[in-house]
């Protein structure tokens, strides 16, 4: 079994500073406390080539480290990066390939003009369908429109996930943004792809965290607080948005979270605190249903329920979410396990979740291209 | 814009493969996708660099195979739209 040991965050949103400024400024705390002991690192960044004119980005972290002979590899799977780049590490130390692992999830996107970066997102879909002039948040609002008329659910339910995250950002010292919205401000926000409005979007983000993780037999020398990776599960789906059968389940969602579950020997049921990825609002129920925390078609009751807001039955997104926190693509992944690790060492301050022992995170590449489902447990 | 077929199982796709998804075989032919029904729209306000600021994206059923176009109005559910290419891709309108 893997464990993670320490966490670091820098603050996301716009950043002067450079991608490997944020990237060191999220490592340097744990390279102080334990450089000499890390013998690999996993640097998940997706769009260093377009939004910062570098590749090879893994070996010029570890330089401006000071770790210029330590192995490392960079982990790329778009949004997704950072759920698989804690898989990766999981693996290299489950394996025996490494002990102790420096994850460092990081990106640095803002500085264009929205139609530029909307096109570097949109550079993931096939030729075929990109040419119609589609988005991501498009994609989001295709989803909307089918799960509100397939079941039956108010528009406002949607809306409702973007003021809880933000409630929750406001919590999180190290979100995007910290202020919290109202229902009406919500809908009264600009429209981006018709229902779906600006606060019901991720904003553009930079952003870094590293993780230290290591094996259960090292962890006594990182510190007292860990938090055990109890399972894993990775899954495709079809990258042809027009080959999918259904716009309101994503099958990738569903087959990883059923296998974290397996792998772990536990049910969505036992989860104290949930991470999911948010890059709308829609998704947040979406994949609320597909993880298995609530029925098909039944994930929007829950959140006009408050089910979902911290202090309720079932929190999703304590963080803040994507929503609110941000969206540094290559550090979402990484800051949801990151997120996970305060609420279960109790370090999450105002935002945090009483009693959490058991956490689950999703995170999820290219409109469901990808998903990597962790289950975490704590130690006590 | 054109639709995939596969000569042996008639399976039909829409983006390049190399083989199949169905039955593996690599002979297809490459039918012109020329007017579908219309199945959801969606107006598109923050679009993607090189394409106009506002524009409706529409998901049309074109012989079973889901194909996605860019119109300038919007187009009703259910009814008939002809697809044509401009010089950025599959656009569509009011059949
Ligand atoms: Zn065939």
């Amino acid at each position: 079994m893997s464990v993670i040991s320490d966490v670091s965050f820098t603050r996301f949103g716009k950043r002067p500073e450079g991608l490997l400024d944020l990237a060191a400024e999220s490592a340097l705390p744990i390279v102080r406390k334990y450089g000499r002991d890390i013998d690999f690192i996993v640097f998940s960044n997706s769009y260093s080539g377009e939004f910062n004119d570098v590749s090879g980005v893994n070996n010029l972290i570890s330089t401006r480290l000071s770790m210029d002979d330590v192995p490392s590899m960079r982990v790329d799977n778009t949004s997704g990066s950072g759920g698989s780049a804690v898989m990766v590490a999981d693996s290299l130390i489950r394996s025996g390939n490494a002990s102790n692992v420096l994850v460092i999830g990081a990106e640095k996107m803002t500085g264009y003009p929205t139609k530029k970066s909307t096109r570097i997102i949109a550079s993931l879909l096939h030729p075929e369908e990109r040419s119609a002039g589609i988005s991501l948040p498009s994609l989001a609002a295709f989803m909307t429109r089918s799960y509100l008329k397939e079941f039956d659910a108010p528009r406002e339910s949607v809306a409702r996930v973007a003021v809880k995250n933000h409630h929750n950002g406001s919590l999180n010292p190290y979100a995007h943004f910290q202020s919290e919205v109202t229902l009406e401000e919500v809908m009264a926000s600009r429209v981006i792809a018709d229902p779906l409005r600006i606060f019901e979007f991720c904003p553009v983000s930079d952003g870094a965290v590293s993780m230290l993780m290591t094996s259960d037999e090292n962890r006594d020398s990182f510190g007292n607080d860990h938090v055990e990776i109890l399972g894993v599960g990775y899954s495709s789906g079809t990258s042809s948005l027009s080959y999918r059968d259904s716009l309101t389940t994503i099958g990738s969602v569903r087959r990883s979270s059923e296998m974290a579950f397996r792998r772990s020997k536990l049910t969505p049921n036992y989860m104290d605190v949930v991470e999911l990825h948010d890059m709308a609002a829609v998704l947040e129920i979406i994949e609320s249903e597909d993880a298995g925390f609530f029925k098909k078609g039944h994930g929007w009751e829950a959140v006009m329920n408050g089910e979902t807001e911290i202090g309720g039955p079932r929190p999703i997104n304590t963080s803040g979410g994507l929503n609110s926190k941000g969206h540094p693509i290559g550090a979402s992944g990484v800051a949801q396990a990151g997120e996970i690790y305060l609420q279960i060492t109790g370090k999450a301050e105002k935002r945090q979740i009483k009693d959490a022992h058991l956490g689950f995170s999703l995170s999820m590449a290219g409109f469901g291209n990808n998903a990597t489902a962790i289950v975490y447990g704590g130690a006590s | 814009m054109n639709i995939n077929r596969c000569r042996n199982c008639g399976t039909k796709f829409l983006v390049a493969r190399s083989m199949c998804p169905k039955c593996g075989k690599e002979d297809f032919e490459h039918v012109p996708a020329r007017s579908g029904i219309v199945l959801e729209s969606v107006e598109l306000i923050a679009t993607p660099d090189p394409y106009p600021d506002r524009y409706y994206l529409v998901l049309l059923d074109v012989d079973d195979v889901k194909v996605f176009c860019r119109s300038q109005e919007k187009l009703k559910e259910g009814s008939q739209a002809d697809i044509q290419d401009d010089e950025l891709g599959p656009t569509c309108r009011k059949a």
